[in-house]
This record gives C-alpha cells, sequence and structure tokens, in this order.
C-alpha cells in the first residue's frame, strides 16, 4: 500500500496540483501585470471552476495511463485501489480549495473594476465560494468527477468511440455548468434548495456508479 | 522445496473466441537463464503477463516460491517483467521522463541498484530528461534493458530486450545479461525473436507453439537431438526409416531431411552414404515450428 500511495503522490496528486497551482497563479499574475487586456480577464472570470471540471480528465487518465503504469511495476490491483481513493480525496478536496483560494486572491489582490471595466460580482467564480449553499455542489462535484472519469477510462478500453462521446458530451455539460455558476454567483439566477440538493444527488449517484465500474474493472485490469 | 520455483499449471485463456493457451504447464528452476521462443501471436506476451500476474487467466494457477502470484505482494516484489516499450502506443510510460520511469523502478523493486542504473545510463547514452516516447527503438529497449538488470529482481522477465538494438549493442547487452547472472545467480527468462544470437545464453529454451510448450529442456540437449540428413533420396529413405523426420526438401534425386533422432539411431546412420549435420537452435526452432509454412 506504502508503494502505491508513493506512486500516485509522486506520479498523480502532485502533478495535478502544481498544474492547477502553476495556472492560477499565472492567470493572476498576467491580470496583475496586464490588467487592461480582456483575453486574460476572461481566463480570470472562468479560472475557479477549471480545476474542478478537470478532475473528470485527470481521473480518465488514472485508469488509461496512470493504472496501466503501475500494475506494470507490480503493484497489486487492491493497493491501487484503495491508493487511489486516497489520491481523488486529496486531489478533489486539493483542487476545492485551490480554486477558492484563488478566487479569494484574486478577489483582494487584483483591480477586479480595471479589469472587467465595470462595477458588481466580477469575479464570479470566486465570489461562487462566498455563497455557502453553492459550496456542497461545488465540494461533491470535485469529489466525484474523478470517479466517473475513472469509470470512463475503463469504458475506453472497451469502447473507444462510444467514451469518447461520452467524454465530450460531459466536457460540454461541465462548460455549461461553469456557465451556470457564473449566472447563479452573479445574482441573474436564483439558487433554490430543492436544486442544490438534486445536483448532489445527482453527482453522488453518477459518483457511486463510477466508483462501482471502476472497482469491477481494477479487480481484473490487464496490463497492455 | 518451493523456494523461488515458478509454477503453472493448466493455464488456458483466450481472447473472445481466440484461445492463446491451451491447458499450459511449465516450471521454472532458480538460477538458470531460460530463452521463451515461439512465433509471432504463439502467445509469449500473454504467457508472460499471466506469469508476472499482469494479465488475468480463465483458468489454472500460477506459484511462485508455492504462493499464488496475482495480487499476492511478496510474490509480485520478487519477480520484474520489463516489457517492450511501444512509441505508438498512448500509455502511461510514453508520457513520463526516463528519469521518472526509473523512479518506479527505485519505487517498486526491494532490491533496485541505483548506482548500477546510473552506470548503465551513461553506458546506454540515454538522456534521462528525455520523454519516452521522444527515444529511438534502441534507445527504448535499453531503457528496458536498464530496469529489468538495475531491478535486481530474483526472477527477472525480459519481453523483446533485444529489439530495435543494433548488432553491437546487442553483444554488449549479452554480455551484461551473463555478467549480471554470474554476480547474483538470479532467474531469467528473455522472450527474444533473435534466436542465433541469443542461443548460447539461454542455459535451457522454452518452445512455445500455438498455445502449447512443446519444449523445455537444456538448449545443448534440445539441439543435440536434432540433426540434418542429406544424400541420395533412396539412402536417405533408408536410414531415416523410424526416425521422427520434421521437414523434406528435394533438390532433384537429392534428398535432405530434418530428423529428430537419439544418438544410437544417428550412429546406425553415420555408416551410410548420407551427410549428417547438426542444427542450430534456428533451425531447431524453424523445424518444430515452421512445417507449416515448409510445406506451403
Amino acid at each position: 500500500m506504502k508503494q502505491a500511495l508513493l506512486f500516485l503522490w509522486d506520479q498523480y496528486i502532485s502533478m495535478i496540483l502544481r498544474i492547477n497551482l502553476a495556472l492560477g497563479l499565472l492567470i493572476l499574475g498576467v491580470n496583475y501585470l496586464f490588467p487592461q487586456v480582456a483575453i486574460f480577464g476572461s481566463y480570470l472570470t472562468i479560472y475557479p471552476l477549471f480545476p474542478i471540471i478537470f478532475l473528470l480528465i485527470y481521473g480518465y487518465s488514472f485508469t488509461t495511463l496512470y493504472r496501466d503504469l503501475a500494475l506494470s511495476f507490480q503493484c497489486r490491483r487492491t493497493d491501487l485501489f484503495w491508493g487511489s481513493q486516497a489520491a481523488f480525496l486529496a486531489t478533489g478536496l486539493g483542487c476545492a480549495l485551490l480554486t477558492a483560494v484563488m478566487g479569494f486572491l484574486a478577489a483582494h489582490l487584483l483591480d477586479l473594476t480595471a479589469i472587467m471595466g465595470k462595477e458588481g460580482p466580477l469575479f464570479q467564480g470566486g465570489i461562487l465560494w462566498a455563497k455557502p449553499e453553492a459550496i456542497p455542489v461545488l465540494l461533491i462535484a470535485a469529489l466525484t468527477l474523478q470517479p466517473m472519469g475513472a469509470a470512463l477510462g475503463c469504458l475506453y478500453e472497451k469502447h473507444k468511440i462510444i467514451t469518447t462521446v461520452i467524454l465530450v458530451v460531459l466536457m460540454l455539460l461541465g462548460v455549461a455548468s461553469t456557465m451556470l455558476c457564473l449566472f447563479i454567483a452573479d445574482g441573474t439566477l436564483p439558487i433554490s434548495p430543492s436544486v442544490i440538493l438534486w445536483t448532489c444527488v445527482g453527482f453522488v449517484a453518477l459518483g457511486l456508479v463510477g466508483e462501482l465500474t471502476y472497482y469491477r474493472s481494477n479487480k481484473n485490469a490487464v496490463v497492455r | 522445496m518451493n523456494e523461488n520455483i515458478l509454477k503453472a499449471k493448466g493455464l488456458c485463456k483466450s481472447y473472445g473466441s481466440n484461445e492463446v493457451l491451451k491447458d499450459l504447464d511449465l516450471e521454472i528452476q532458480p538460477g538458470k537463464i531460460y530463452g521463451l521462443i515461439g512465433r509471432n501471436g504463439a502467445g509469449k506476451t500473454t504467457l508472460l503477463g499471466i506469469l508476472t500476474g499482469q494479465n488475468t487467466k480463465n483458468a489454472g494457477e500460477v506459484t511462485y516460491g508455492g504462493e499464488q502470484v496475482w495480487e499476492n505482494q511478496k510474490a509480485l516484489s520478487q519477480i520484474c517483467f520489463s516489457r517492450e516499450l511501444q512509441p505508438t502506443l498512448f500509455t502511461g510510460q510514453n508520457a513520463l521522463k526516463v528519469k521518472n520511469y526509473l523512479k518506479m523502478g527505485k519505487l517498486f523493486y526491494p532490491g533496485w541498484d541505483q548506482e548500477y542504473a546510473d552506470k548503465l545510463m551513461a553506458e546506454f547514452k540515454v538522456d534521462p530528461k528525455k520523454k519516452i516516447h521522444q527515444l529511438s527503438k534502441g534507445q527504448m529497449s535499453m531503457v528496458t534493458i536498464l530496469i529489468a538488470l538495475a531491478s535486481r529482481a530474483p526472477l527477472t522477465i525480459l519481453d523483446e530486450p533485444a529489439a530495435g538494438l543494433d548488432v553491437v549493442a546487442r553483444e554488449r547487452f549479452y554480455q551484461l545479461l551473463l555478467e549480471d547472472y554470474m554476480e547474483t545467480g538470479r532467474t531469467f527468462i528473455v522472450s527474444t525473436h533473435i534466436i542465433e544470437e541469443a542461443a548460447s545464453v539461454f542455459e535451457q529454451v522454452i518452445i512455445l507453439d500455438e498455445g502449447k510448450i512443446i519444449e523445455n529442456r537444456p538448449t545443448e540437449e534440445l539441439i543435440a537431438q536434432f540433426h540434418g540428413i542429406s544424400g541420395r533420396e533412396d539412402v536417405v529413405d533408408e536410414v531415416t526409416r523410424g526416425m521422427e523426420v520434421l521437414s523434406t526438401q528435394m533438390l532433384g534425386k537429392h534428398k535432405l531431411v530434418t530428423v529428430r533422432a537419439d544418438a544410437n539411431k544417428l550412429t546406425a546412420a553415420q555408416n551410410a552414404d548420407v551427410d549428417i549435420t547438426p542444427l542450430s537452435l534456428q533451425k531447431v526452432f524453424v523445424a518444430l515450428c515452421g512445417h507449416e509454412d515448409t510445406q506451403q
């Protein structure tokens, strides 16, 4: 188990967190230095949700790339499965935390009015984290997207075209969800408790299906 | 005493309707260099994958030191299966830098020899900062050799280690393999298509054909059983009566046959007007596995 955890820390967890941290710092940096460049402002607007959406892709790469690598070095499937649960938790919470920190930093370090050219809740993603009612959805999304991605990676081994289509659709849904979050954040759309509840239930259900699929696939995973 | 003996019993493996391994039994004794040879699609990589717990089986069992290999950390940590790296395959390995790939070896193999790995890296002139997919075919083979040798695993398996290596590098590989073997006495299984060059390195040869092990014996003992007998057709027919004839070629009235026979029968044949020549391992392999092509 120790080897599986060290492998996951070295190849997966730390890499994902480093990439997201670097991306966040880069976006903050360019906006700090060049507040008048509109395109950088757009990146800033959508950044806070990037790390969470990309968790789906990371989960997918876990079963299509990293699992193969670990098993080819004689890692036990059981160790890899339970190690990956810790990894999913660490990266999910890490990315959620990173999103919140970046949102907070942007709101406090940058002149958002200058960047966006208008008053109001401009840095919507960051402000979304300030809305307590939205936090459960974002956290549950962060925790369930990787198992979903891992399950898609398992599916890809058997049905490449179908999986690619599903992945593209999910990415589009992710972008649509981001837009929705932005509208919710700036108050354009009201956010009701029942919507939050059912969204959470949906994520948990899909996450559990993902876990089950990944678990079953992992039991007899084969090195390609 | 089961220590360090790898045993496979009744192995069966199918991919859909394609039966790759058919009720296969195999025993690998410690402290030997085995050569695993077979034609393309014979099931070599599948067999090695199952022996090392990296592939699943439909039936049968694999034990190492008397314990199941599948999901057994104790057994798995004693085995290194250094696979052929494929540049076209979208795998985790290919996305890694060489130095990070080698870090995996250090992490997973308890006996990993970093000093030796560094020495081989310098000798092979492989840039540790390059990603695996950026390496040439030969350099990829060098990395697989490096992993296998530096793992110091008691049972080390190499799948096509010489693929893409030039003749000088292949010679060096066999030299390194023998040096390591002399030093550690560990068990090696080397799967290869370059039979002739490797023959002198293999202490024992395993021949896999159509999902079954058709030979598993010391190389010299195997080669000693096979001969080519040539001469006038009627004389050759006479002397080979009662021998197992594996292939026949006609050149006018001159006949050349490949036979499998014990020493007594060959002694009798030596008195007749025929030429008897020993066969190389490659010729033995062709005689055993290539008969359908010869007949065509």
